[in-house]
């Protein structure tokens, strides 16, 4: 039988100054298991933890419970005390007499003074049946994988890099910058996209501590908090980066020419190419779909006139294994395909209908027309340009229901630079609502309209061409009138999804992901960079849309979140986690498919099916203990057994 | 032997993270509430398993209350998801045996919800007050009333 | 019907002289008249105790588990396909080991109707002719009309059998069940009219009946813990938790069931086993069906509901 002392503290006249502390004391030492019961003014006090210390040791208890103030308070506190007098601290009982009697219950003090010793009995009860629990340990693999490297990605791995930590950072693409590196200015400060974003590039590929995979993908990932495997496929390039020196003969010489996807088949590109001019490698690859000797097995031009002997059309995928002690995740977002969605807007049938992405790259200086701003379908300059707002946004029935947040701000930016390349242009902007949150976005959305740019709340409901001309009807709500213009070029604020692929890494990862398929952060409020899966970050778009400013802060965050975890030789963990009763597990699985952490593993032993609990993943939160009939699923320090003792007691 | 007055007896299952702090915050506010509440904390309201209710019930409660973080805002993200499905189906199954629902309720309070913690507790003692001792899972029928 | 019991017989004997199977699970008469029980066969010299008829009641398929990993056949009727496949789930059994013989089923008898009719004489089928079945009793022949003699889970007949496997097999026999169109939850729905105060002295009059003697979960096939959390508390370290204690009163009665209740909720294939089983009458079925009723109107239901959610899940209050 454990021997269990109660200590009843007054907490000066908080507690003392309506129920009996030495009568709840004394009653208290008749309970069954109880050896030693006493009351003092103040336990948090240093004489009142000594009290409780000698008293472990002179009537060697093994049991504590104190009857005092709210555990969310004192709890650390006592379990140490406990731990100074040699006792393991999970050997400790709270009852809070205080918060939830003394306080809330002055006026009716002979029920209060029952409800209190029902308390102290609940807590007795427990305590007779608690355990010694002892906190894990897991060692940490001081790596850490960033996915994708876009500007989230560049930023989240110099940032952990710069911590003296090594990354391994892989791109999808074969080269990093993402979607900044395509932008012309970004808002509101109007410095240019690539000055800011192509020397954070350069100094990934020259930083000691970080590992570049371009043109590669994450394939599996096994292991857990501290401790994950990643097998990387790095895709075939048909080009020996080791070899290249990135001279450029290869890419003017290919006889192929295909649409340009980074310029919105603005312009052509050759089957071996360099993405953009400021890559980062500064090295091509062959793109195998359109190469002319991958494809019909004739033409070698580019081997052939290679001078370092690179060009190599027999390479194969190849697949690498990290290990990493955290990841971050920075896959970045696409575009709301609007061409499926919006028949209204012609359904991409239209040259002169393009998105604000497409917009960029025409602006550009190192764009498909050298920055100027032209139709696509006969080169000419608009005299009147539309923008749309929300295409794919705030829709409900064809679009998605949120907002994504760039397009007010990227619009606007778009708008000015029209009325300050071409100031006879007329300009129009239809909207909804305009959402200028950031620092200095509402002086930015003033200045545009003093620059002359028309804004009309409304939406256009068609567009169609007629002659060389896009008929955009729309209404002024304002006014209440519809509304037709003839426009040369409109621009439709297209909305951010999800990168393409990301609900498969989701599942690739054991994360989750939200209704629109963003990735989940572990709290909307306080936990934003992490995921429910312990030691796994999000930074930027793929986490909710957002702009360049959030999104380098959020990978910053990300980067500090998992610098903290990996300056760590080995983590604690704690040991409030689910167990499973082997003896009892029948193996219907239903705990794993409640675990919000996927901390549920299975085994197979004798050819009979068992859950097991990874307690590192764990969070403690004891929903599987109830999806479990048999009972076998547990949970440390909130056992069936203790809270049936706790319901029976407080029921005498 | 003279007959006690019978108070009503209503166990709380709270949630660690929201319910729990909101009872702290009503205490540390000073908002009374009736004393015939007892707490148990749980880490969460899917901790909750329904036949600890089951078996307060029989142990001889009057009253079961179950609290938890407002949905959304679970510490353990889908927690007080699983339990509202759970909780929602004992409901329907006790009160097919003839329990009355007042005396089996499930609320969401926030941290940050002193005030709505006590004024939850006032109307459900009330409200049980109302209806007496529990003779649903009783074998004995005539226990002390008032 | 002598027929399908003679095409049972000739499976059975082909399936077990083939070794294609161990064990051929199927029924045979039982000691009383009108009473049918479980047989085994294990040889191929055995199957002449086979039978198939409108008195085969009880559900096979949770004695899958006696024999797990072995090669078993076992014959089921369609209401049962949902038990299996539960079982099958739930205890992640070799499917492959597993053959199950679906027997056509023209709805089965109510034995407790019949016995008052025929006192306990014995009954030969003769014919199932859609509404009614023809029978042999003694001498004389006579027609017994389905709407008066059905067995009551037969009222709401899934007639469904999906999800075979290849290997399965289908007994061809003409027979047929016509839709009776009964209200599945009629006695649900008659309870839940009543008052509280009612419904309250209901379930105490029939749960003072039970005896606890836990043949309800032991045939029920949703039950398929190793252990189970309603036995007592083993001695040392594999269970130390005392869900209930097994005293006779009403408290824990009431416990027992709606823990039962709960547990198989959502899970349970409504095969009725244990109503039919319970020596005392309870109405359990009620309960079951209760939250059958009740999870049929959740949003977005999957098997198990304790193991999933909805956003849109309605709010306890």
């Amino acid at each position: 039988m454990p021997r269990v002392g109660v200590f009843v503290c007054w907490c000066g006249s908080n507690i003392g100054g309506v129920l009996d502390c030495p009568a709840l004391a004394r009653a208290a030492a008749t309970f069954p298991g109880v050896v030693y019961a006493t009351d003092y003014q103040y336990m948090c006090s240093d004489p009142g933890q000594k009290l409780i210390a000698e008293a472990i040791k002179e009537h060697r208890l093994d049991r504590v419970v104190v009857a005092a103030c709210s555990p969310r308070l004192h709890e650390d506190t006592f379990r140490e005390v406990l731990a100074r007098a040699g006792l393991n601290p999970y050997l400790l009982e709270m009852t809070n007499l205080r918060e939830h009697c003394s306080w809330v219950h002055a006026g009716e003090k002979e029920l209060a003074q029952a409800k209190a010793l029902s308390l102290i009995r609940r807590a007795v009860a427990k305590a007779l049946r608690l355990t010694p629990l002892h906190p894990g340990r897991v060692k940490i693999t001081r790596r850490c994988l960033v996915i994708g490297g876009g500007i989230a990605g560049i930023q989240a791995a110099l940032d952990v890099a710069d911590a003296g930590i090594e990354v391994v950072l892989v791109e999808r693409e074969p080269s990093l910058g993402g979607k900044m590196v395509l932008l012309d200015k970004t808002f509101p400060t109007l410095d240019c996209s690539a000055c800011i974003s192509t020397p954070k590039m350069a100094a990934v590929a020259k930083h000691p501590l970080i590992r570049l995979y371009t043109y590669a993908e994450v394939e599996k990932v096994e292991g857990s908090l501290g401790n994950y495997r990643v097998t990387i496929r790095q895709k075939a390039r048909y080009v020996d980066h080791t070899k290249c020196t990135g001279c450029g003969t290869c890419w003017e010489k290919c006889p192929v020419k295909v649409p340009d996807e980074l310029n919105f088949r603005l312009s052509t590109r050759p089957a071996i190419y360099l993405p953009f001019p400021q890559a980062v490698p500064s090295k091509p690859v062959i793109d195998a779909r359109h190469c002319r000797q991958l494809t019909k097995g004739k033409c070698g031009v580019c081997q052939k006139v290679c001078p370092a002997g690179a060009i190599d059309y027999t390479q194969q995928d190849s697949l690498h294994e990290e290990e990493v002690g955290a990841i971050i995740v920075a896959t970045g977002f696409d575009l709301f395909p609007w061409e499926k969605a919006y028949g209204e807007y012609g359904y991409g049938r239209y040259p002169d209908v393009i998105t604000g992405l497409a917009f960029e790259r025409l602006v550009n200086a190192s764009g498909p027309t050298g920055g100027r701003i032209v139709r696509p379908s006969d080169g000419r300059e608009p005299r009147t340009v539309v923008f749309v707002h929300c295409v794919g946004s705030r829709d409900e029935l064809k679009g998605r229901e949120y907002c994504s947040r760039i397009c007010c701000m990227y619009t606007a930016k778009h708008a000015h630079q029209v009325k300050e390349r071409l100031p006879e242009a007329k300009v129009y902007v239809f909207y909804i609502d305009i959402r200028t949150f950031g620092k200095g976005y509402e002086e930015f959305y003033r200045r545009v309209q003093d620059e002359g740019v028309i804004y009309l709340r409304g939406r256009v409901s068609k567009i169609y061409q007629e002659g060389d001309k896009l008929i955009v009807k729309g209404a002024d709500t304002l006014l209440g009138e519809p509304v037709t213009i003839a426009a040369d070029l409109v621009v439709l604020a297209t909305g951010v999804v999800p990168a393409r692929g990301a609900e498969e890494l989701a599942r690739t990862l054991g994360i989750s992901t939200d209704k629109d398929g963003f990735f989940q952060e572990a709290h909307p409020k306080l936990r934003p960079v992490e995921t429910h899966t312990a030691g796994i970050f999000l930074a930027g778009a793929c986490q909710g849309p957002k702009d360049i400013p959030d999104t380098v802060s959020q990978a910053s965050a990300a980067a500090a979140k998992a610098v903290g975890l990996l300056l760590r030789e080995e983590i604690e963990v704690s040991p409030l986690v689910a167990w499973v009763n082997q003896a009892l597990c029948t193996g219907c699985l239903h705990c794993q498919v409640v675990c919000p952490y996927q901390a549920i593993e299975v085994v197979t032993e004798g050819g009979r099916r068992r859950a097991r609990v990874k307690e590192e993943l764990c969070q403690g939160c004891g929903s599987c203990t109830v999806a479990c009939r048999p009972g076998a699923m547990e949970l440390k320090g909130f056992s069936n057994e203790q809270i049936l003792a706790e319901v029976e007691a407080l029921c005498r | 032997m003279s007959v006690k007055e019978w108070e009503p007896k209503i166990v709380a299952f709270l949630c660690h993270w929201c319910s729990y702090a909101a009872a702290d915050l009503a205490g540390v506010s000073r908002f009374s509430y009736p004393p015939n509440v007892r707490i148990i904390r749980v880490p969460c309201s899917s901790r909750v398993n329904p036949q600890f209710v089951l078996r307060a019930f029989a142990e001889g409660a009057d009253g079961v209350l179950v609290a938890g973080c407002h949905l959304g805002d679970c510490h353990y993200v889908k927690g007080n998801y699983y339990a509202r499905r759970r909780l929602w189906v004992l409901q329907r199954l006790l009160e097919f045996v003839g329990m009355e629902p007042a005396r089996f309720q499930v609320h969401w309070i926030s941290g940050a919800e002193g005030a709505k913690f006590a004024e939850t507790i006032k109307e459900m003692v009330d409200k049980v007050r109302i209806l007496g001792p529990n003779r649903l899972f009783q074998e004995v029928k005539d226990i002390c009333v008032g | 019907m002598r027929g399908l019991t003679e095409a049972l017989r000739e499976l059975a004997y082909r399936l077990l002289r083939e070794g294609e199977v161990e064990l051929f699970l199927g029924y045979s008469w039982g000691t009383l008249p009108l009473v049918v029980r479980p047989c085994f066969a294990t040889r191929p010299e055995q199957v002449e105790a086979f039978i198939f008829n409108p008195l085969c009641l009880p559900n096979l398929v949770k004695y899958l588990l006696r024999f797990e990993g072995r090669r078993v056949a076992v014959v089921v009727k369609k209401c049962e396909l949902p038990s299996f496949r539960q079982l099958l789930a739930d205890r992640n059994l070799e499917r492959k080991k597993i053959r199950l013989v679906v027997a056509p089923c023209g709805g089965l008898l109510d034995p407790a109707k019949l016995q008052k009719e025929f006192s306990g004489q014995p009954l030969e089928f003769i014919a199932d002719r859609g509404k009614e079945y023809v029978v042999r009793v003694g001498e004389e022949e006579k027609v017994l009309a389905k709407q008066l003699y059905l067995y009551p889970r037969c009222f709401s007949c899934p007639q469904k059998d999906e999800d075979l496997e290849p290997e399965d097999i289908r007994l061809e026999f003409s027979t047929s069940l016509p839709s009776l169109e009964v209200d599945p939850y009629a006695g649900v729905s008659y309870l839940e009219e009543r008052p509280a105060e009612e419904r309250r002295e209901f379930w105490d009059r029939v749960f003072k009946r039970c005896i606890r003697c836990y043949a309800c979960r032991e045939v029920c096939p949703a039950c398929s813990c190793h252990e189970c959390c309603f036995d007592p508390p083993l001695p040392g370290w594999q269970r130390t938790v005392d869900w209930m204690s097994k005293a006779h009163w009403l408290p824990e009665i009431y416990q027992y069931h709606l823990t039962r209740a709960l547990h198989v909720a959502g899970r349970c294939g409504e095969c009725g086993e244990c109503e039919r089983v319970c020596p005392v009458k309870i109405p359990l079925m009620l309960l079951v069906k209760k939250l059958a009723k009740e999870i049929q109107s959740l949003p977005g239901v999957e098997p198990g509901i304790l193991a999933s959610y909805s956003p849109d899940d309605p709010e306890p209050h």
